[in-house]
């Protein structure tokens, strides 16, 4: 009898066997009941697999055309083709003296030399061609590097003076880069990554690059404005509640038990509260914004929940905070007392507005608006000077965008108030802005580097912190940059999270070096 | 790469894909063009099912043949043609992977953006998916969950590869591909079931 396996059968059923394994399946199947069973219930199971993976796939597969497709990529490609049509070596400039594919090829240029030179031949002129040929290859893989058009390393080119070597997380190796070292203070910012579970959390880097530390499991952090605490979002059993963790402890407490908070919680401006949406995002979804003191006490719903609510933030003086709402089938910005009373809506325009914040001095709301399919940022009186329930203060628009260009960020006020920062996405590509409060000197800082949704400025107003993501959009990038547009630096390379804070040298801060902080399973448990 | 894309590539049809690559390295560039064309529509549908999307299946597929296009000098050397199909698989089937258990982390991400544009931001409300979805979820979860082989074998095979094919993608001996199917499919199915227990609980 010849011996027939599962594996067989299978491939039996899938007509895989050669004529001769066929012919010695068909006969055993003949010979055996229970092989028959056997197959019967291969073919069961394939089948039930089978339904299983055709639920995957529409019905209808729809696709751009192949043609369309190949066009596509020949978008992509074309601009990093050279003339003679190889394939460009893919050089990144932070490493481009360092290429061990430039290294071995000069090398061998070298090996070559000496073999066809005799060794009579003066030392002074074989260092002359050796030079020389140096600076031949070298200047080929700069034109390479060139065409490829890699606006990063173009602009972190740029920066002259001093080195700092950093590290990559993405390929373990040394990162080198050049800093002007003239930055202080510290940045906050949420790491994440699957190949590095362990270090996925809360972060805080120097802001010249050095001495990256992680808090904390969480996201969403943010520093309160005395600098005494860090609150951050942790997930309980699914949803994210508020956690606050003092300077120079390392358990957090949790503070919220509200089923819920999406969003990065906001500080009073004098640290004692925090202002926070509870609920979730759907298309008919229903928000609340409530307060909290930072002890875990008093927590007060500041708005119904019978529409969306979103976006709060404090006025300078904590007397008031702003959001933005979704009622009566109307997008408008709203204005509320801390103490839950004098509700005011500000803004009532069929385009959706969002976003607001306050100008530093309290008198002005800039916000956002998109009409006809462009955003721009208006600014317009905090205070109704008519009816006291519904207004539609004078707006200005300060920024002068493109048609179909898109604001895909925070608005970020200058330290000063005198400029504000933005993200704006023209064509696809999303770049870093600076403008002034009197809508001049607009000016795009960085070139096409898929800008992130948060920026900090530096304490100083001289820098900014912020996100560059992936083509993929799944991995983040932490970079720095004057507020002229020139010293762009990476800070961290990859799984740098969404979110970014700057704080200043001075505030107290966490102790250099923190004890690891249990996990986030553990870290509930401990709390609750 | 560029100029007209030729609607007709009757030239290049006889040829295999070798001997295209080989081609293409001349100088000939409408036989990468005839590459791409004779596959990507069985890539782009293996991704689809992977990944349940068409803008993340017709991005990663545009990946895949990106890899070939500045990888190619690999295979200059190459003999046997199925090499280049069993290659692109490969690829398609890695880094589909890989974006699938990326998608869930930009959930994360779309979640965030909304707290800027809820009222541009559509996101899809749990309660309100339609059941198909919800299994097809069910699927991934399942497929995320197996050893990764055995789930690339379920979805390379359920795209219709030959046992050759396969064995060329996944770097096993063309004998074991029953086996490796039946054990495979065998996990599936009570990962499945026991899926639809726990909902039951």
């Amino acid at each position: 009898m010849m011996q027939v396996d599962r594996g067989m059968l299978r491939a039996y059923l899938d007509g895989e066997l050669s004529p001769s394994e066929m012919v010695r399946v068909q006969q055993a199947l003949a010979n055996s009941q229970e092989l028959e069973d056997c197959l019967v219930e291969l073919a069961q199971i394939r089948e039930k697999v089978n339904q299983s993976l055709d639920s995957l796939l529409p019905t209808v597969i729809t696709t751009s055309s192949t043609v369309a497709a190949l066009k596509r990529l020949q978008a992509q490609t074309e601009p990093m083709l050279l003339p003679d049509n190889i394939p460009v070596k893919n050089v990144s400039s932070s490493t481009i003296w360092e290429s061990p594919a430039l290294l071995a090829e000069i090398k061998s240029e070298v090996e070559k030399f000496r073999y066809n030179w005799r060794p009579s031949m003066s030392k002074r002129f074989i260092v002359a061609i050796v030079t020389s040929l140096i600076i031949i290859i070298s200047g080929t893989a700069l034109t390479l590097w060139s065409e490829m058009g890699q606006r990063v390393t173009e602009q972190v080119q740029q920066v002259a003076s001093s080195e700092k070597t950093l590290y990559n997380s993405d390929n373990k190796e040394r990162l080198s880069v050049q800093s002007e070292g003239n930055s202080s203070g510290r940045i906050l910012f949420q790491k994440t990554g699957d190949s590095h579970m362990s270090e996925t959390g809360i972060h805080v880097i120097n802001a010249d690059g050095t001495n990256q530390t992680r808090l904390a499991a969480g996201d969403n952090p943010t520093w309160s404005p005395g600098g005494q605490h860090v609150a951050f979002l942790a997930p309980v059993e699914g949803r994210n509640e508020i956690y606050v963790m003092r300077v120079n402890e390392i358990t957090p407490t949790r503070l919220t038990y509200s089923s819920g908070v999406p969003l990065k919680p906001v500080w009073s401006p004098d640290g004692q509260q925090l202002a926070f949406v509870v609920g979730s995002f759907g298309p008919n979804s229903k928000t609340a914004i409530y307060l909290i003191n930072v002890q875990g006490t008093n927590q007060v719903k500041l708005t119904d929940d019978s529409a969306l609510n979103v976006g709060p933030q404090w006025s300078p003086d904590g007397q008031r905070l702003v959001f933005s709402s979704y009622r009566d089938n109307q997008h408008g910005i709203y204005v509320i007392n801390a103490d839950g009373s004098g509700l005011t809506k500000l803004m009532n325009e069929s385009a959706p507005g969002g976003h607001p914040t306050w100008t530093p001095d309290g008198k002005q709301i800039a916000y956002i608006t998109k009409k006809d399919e462009t955003y721009n940022i208006y600014l317009m009186s905090s205070t109704c000077p008519s009816l006291p329930e519904e207004c539609t203060p004078n707006s200005i628009r300060l920024t002068d965008n493109p048609a179909l260009a898109k604001i895909n960020s925070d608005i970020a006020w200058s330290p000063d108030g005198q400029r504000l920062a933005f993200v704006l996405e023209v064509a696809g590509q999303a770049d870093l802005y600076v403008i002034n409060i009197d809508g001049t000197h607009q000016n795009r800082l960085t070139n096409n580097l898929n800008v992130g949704y948060d920026i900090a400025w530096s304490p100083d107003g001289q820098q900014l912190a912020f996100l560059s993501y992936s083509a993929s959009k799944t991995e983040t990038s932490l970079y720095r940059i004057n507020s002229d547009g020139t010293g762009l630096i990476q800070l961290v390379a990859d799984a740098a999270g969404l979110f970014v804070e700057w704080l200043p040298q001075t505030a107290p801060g966490f102790p250099l070096t923190m004890p690891s902080v249990a996990s986030t399973p553990t870290l509930t448990k401990t709390l609750d | 790469m560029g100029g007209q894309i030729p609607t007709i590539l009757s030239d290049h049809i006889k040829l295999s894909d070798t001997k295209l690559l080989i081609r293409w390295h001349s100088g000939d560039e409408s036989s990468f063009e005839a590459l791409f064309s004779r596959h990507y529509k069985r890539i782009y549908t293996v991704l689809l099912a992977l990944l349940g999307n068409k803008a993340d299946a017709e991005d990663v597929a545009q990946q895949v043949f990106l890899k070939l296009y500045y990888a190619s000098e690999r295979f200059q050397t190459m003999s046997d043609e199925t090499n280049v199909a069993g290659w692109l698989y490969r690829v398609a089937i890695n880094e589909g992977y890989n974006t699938l258990r990326s998608q869930k982390r930009r959930t994360f991400w779309q979640e965030q953006f909304a707290r800027l544009w809820p009222f541009s931001v559509s996101l899809p409300d749990p309660a309100s998916l339609a059941e198909s979805q919800d299994a097809q979820i069910k699927v991934r979860q399942i497929l995320l969950a197996m050893k990764p082989r055995d789930a690339k074998l379920l979805l390379l095979r359920h795209a219709g590869l030959s046992y050759t094919e396969l064995a060329i993608v996944l770097k096993v001996a063309p004998g074991s591909i029953g086996s490796m199917l039946t054990r495979a499919e065998r996990v599936f199915r009570d990962k499945y079931c026991q899926a639809f227990l726990e909902e039951e609980e």
